[in-house]
């Protein structure tokens, strides 16, 4: 080993000597603190990375290290090393933003992991490296490869320096009062340059569903692999359920018990804070027809089953939401003023902040009083999707080599 | 229910593809792209009836997600024998459509029309159609990879390791066109486009292993042998991302791509 050229084996050495660079690092210093790099330490970073890369671009004739890392027999090891280390990380429960207290190692926060962070590093380097070797040198014939190389460059470095400088914040809004002060993971709180005042929340349900409960584990029963359910869409919506035929008589979907006769609880339009959708339905297995409410009940309201007979019952699981919507008035310091609406999915976007629809009363359901809201700054996106654009062009660049070494073939 | 007539659909783009490896033994290309392609378009028409009946993409359990697995296989197939014409190809192409039919028709796991409100993005429907695309393709690569290290063994030459190549560079694009549309995605529904989450953490981890094959035929074009292990432990590792984080602990709970078990 060590005699010039280098080998993979070297780049494996060089890898396998990172990483403990990087278990030093991690033992003496401790993980990784990614907060302590936001503006404008990372931009400082950025300069400084750039500049030993043109160094080393310099320096690559004279320095048989710098020619060696932008060589594939670097390149493999880099990766598998990644991969290793990478594969981990998907394998151990990650804690939130440092390692579980079990772990004097510091793979349970691998993103802070010292290792972890040199080998991407070392990526970073080599990607960044040969990126500016080919353009220099004009080879434009290797597109795929210098769109690809630069894009995750981009993407590497201003991805994770730029982490720092993100906000996340969450705005709790209840309903018809302006709220300006959102919270960060850490509960503290900011006041912003934009107000939100909720003006309504509304979720959109699915149709119902009646399922054949059985009576014993009170879990839906299955057959064939597939739940004996139905999903109530109008009409009296009749079908088999098991043994059973099944007719819907009514359906309320803002409805209350009344009394009732017996210990059951019958159901009667009420469309007002707190009500919960039941339907009316009618069994029969040929011998015995039974008859009765079925809910899924609510905050308020218990849920309830109709017993059918000693094994199985007709049950109404909690219905699933379709959407979730806020309207809201949106006000800015510097004057603007927006009535709109946020959805899952559909984020809005004032004055850098993009506005998430993010969580509501959960325990009052539709008849949620308040709206969170999810709060996200990210100023180094538009370079992170460039380099999501470049890599894009790069990927079809692959394409393209596929069929171009099918030609070279013929 | 469309799904009851699934097992009718299924035997018969089943017969069009034993139809079209068949022929290919037999040397009649035409008739075993004919035949093959009508299988696809059999199951494809399935899907279409099943994505109008939910009146969402069918694509949100793993029932659903095999379902455009089996379509892909033959197409990766078929893409293999026009270009190969190596006779063997349609009949491992279909050999594997047909084991994840039969799952589907065993294990159906398709239950219900909801889709949670994350789902609901236009993005949803290419996101998984491109990745179950490069799933076809480094699939085939992978059962590829373990016939030439057969193939090896027995002494013979390696013309076909190129093929290989070119079956990953075509899974690589795929893949990563998936992987950057899911990013985009994530930004529009959870507010950040890379959040290493489980399922995206095996997803770099694949990428980056395919990545590591790419380099290492192009650095080292004559290291046969590690070329085609690499091949294989990647498809295990892709594996891992499919479906083997819905079994990690460490995933449970957490990831928000679990939804995928209901
Ligand atoms: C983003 C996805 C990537 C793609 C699509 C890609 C593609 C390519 C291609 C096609 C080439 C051959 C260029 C040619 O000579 O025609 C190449 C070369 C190379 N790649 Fe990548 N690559 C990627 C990521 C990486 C990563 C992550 C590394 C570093 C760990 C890397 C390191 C290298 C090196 C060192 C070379 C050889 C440069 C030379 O000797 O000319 N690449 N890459």
């Amino acid at each position: 080993m060590w005699k010039k050229p280098w080998s993979m084996k070297e780049g494996f050495a060089i890898g396998a000597g990172l990483i403990a660079v990087g278990l030093m690092l991690q033992f003496s210093a401790g993980p990784m603190w990614w907060s302590a790099l936001a503006y404008p330490v990372n931009v400082i970073m950025l300069a400084i990375f750039v500049l030993i890369l043109v160094l080393a671009y310099v320096l690559k004739e004279k320095v048989y290290a710098f020619k060696f890392i932008k060589s594939y027999k670097m390149a493999v090891p880099t990766l598998v090393y990644a991969v290793v280390l990478t594969a981990i990380m998907g394998l151990t429960l990650q804690g939130k933003d440092m390692p579980l207290e079990n772990d004097p190692l510091g793979i349970t926060y691998m993103l802070s992991f010292w290792p972890f962070v040199l080998i991407y590093m070392m990526m970073a380097f080599t990607l960044g490296l040969d990126a500016m070797c080919k353009i220099m040198k004009g080879e434009w014939r290797k597109w795929p490869a210098i769109f690809s190389h630069l894009g995750l460059f981009i993407v590497l470095v201003c991805g994770t320096l730029g982490s720092a400088d993100m906000q996340r914040l969450k705005m709790y809004c209840e309903l018809g009062n302006p709220e300006w002060r959102a919270l960060d993971d850490y509960k503290n709180t900011h006041e912003l340059d934009i107000a939100i005042q909720l003006d309504s929340f509304t979720i959109a349900e699915y149709p119902p569903k009646v399922t054949l409960v059985d009576n014993k584990e009170l879990k839906t029963v299955m057959q064939n692999g597939k739940p004996l359910s139905f999903n109530y869409e109008g009409g009296n919506g009749e079908t088999t359920l098991g043994k059973w035929k099944v007719k819907v008589l009514q359906f309320l979907d803002y409805g209350a018990p009344k009394m009732a006769n017996d210990s059951t609880m019958a159901f009667e339009k009420w469309e007002m804070n707190g009500a919960a959708s039941a339907l009316e339905v009618e069994a029969s297995n040929g011998k015995t027809t039974k008859r009765g409410w079925i809910t899924c009940g609510n905050e308020n309201i218990p849920s309830q089953l109709l017993y059918l007979d000693d094994k199985f019952s007709l049950g109404m699981p909690e219905r699933e939401p379709q959407k979730y919507s806020s309207k809201v008035h949106i006000m800015t310091k510097s004057g603007t003023m927006a009535t709109t609406t946020i959805e899952v999915n559909k984020p809005v976007t004032v004055e850098g902040w993009k506005i998430y629809q993010y969580s509501y009363n959960e325990k009052a359901g539709r008849w949620s009083d308040y709206s969170v809201f999810e709060l996200v700054t990210d100023p180094w996106l538009p370079v992170v999707y460039v380099g999501i654009g470049l890599i894009a062009i790069g990927a079809i660049g692959m394409f393209v080599i596929a069929q171009r070494r099918k030609e070279d073939e013929k | 229910m469309i799904w009851d007539y699934f097992i009718i659909f299924a035997v018969a783009a089943i017969i069009c593809w034993v139809a079209g490896a068949a022929f290919a033994w037999k040397s009649k290309k035409s008739i075993a792209y004919g035949a093959t392609a009508v299988g696809v378009c059999i199951l494809f028409a399935f899907i279409v009836g099943l994505w109008i009946q939910l009146e969402r993409p069918p694509m949100r359990t793993m029932g659903e997600t095999r379902l455009w697995y089996s379509l892909f296989l033959p197409v990766a197939g078929l893409l293999i024998y026009s270009r190969f014409h190596y006779k063997w190809v349609l009949s491992f192409s279909t050999v594997m459509a047909v084991v994840f039919v039969c799952i589907n028709v065993f294990k159906p796991e398709i239950h219900s029309k909801t889709l949670m409100p994350a789902l609901q993005s236009p993005w949803f429907a290419p996101h998984v159609i491109v990745y179950m695309m490069a799933y076809a393709m480094l699939g085939a690569a992978a059962v590829m990879a373990v016939y030439l290290l057969y193939k090896k063994k027995a002494g013979n030459s390696l013309t076909e390791l190129p093929a290989c190549d070119s079956l990953v560079y075509v899974g690589y694009t795929f893949l990563t066109l998936g992987m950057l549309m899911g990013a985009l995605w994530a930004k529009e529904a959870w507010g950040h486009y890379w959040a290493w989450d489980p399922k995206e953490t095996w997803a770099a981890v694949t990428w980056m292993a395919y990545l590591g094959y790419v380099h290492l035929r192009l650095g080292a074009p004559t290291k046969h042998k590690s070329a085609l292990w690499a091949l294989i432990v990647c498809f295990v590792l892709l594996q891992m991302c499919w479906w083997g984080i819905n079994y990690l602990p460490s995933a449970q709970g957490s990831s928000v791509h679990t939804y995928s078990m209901g």
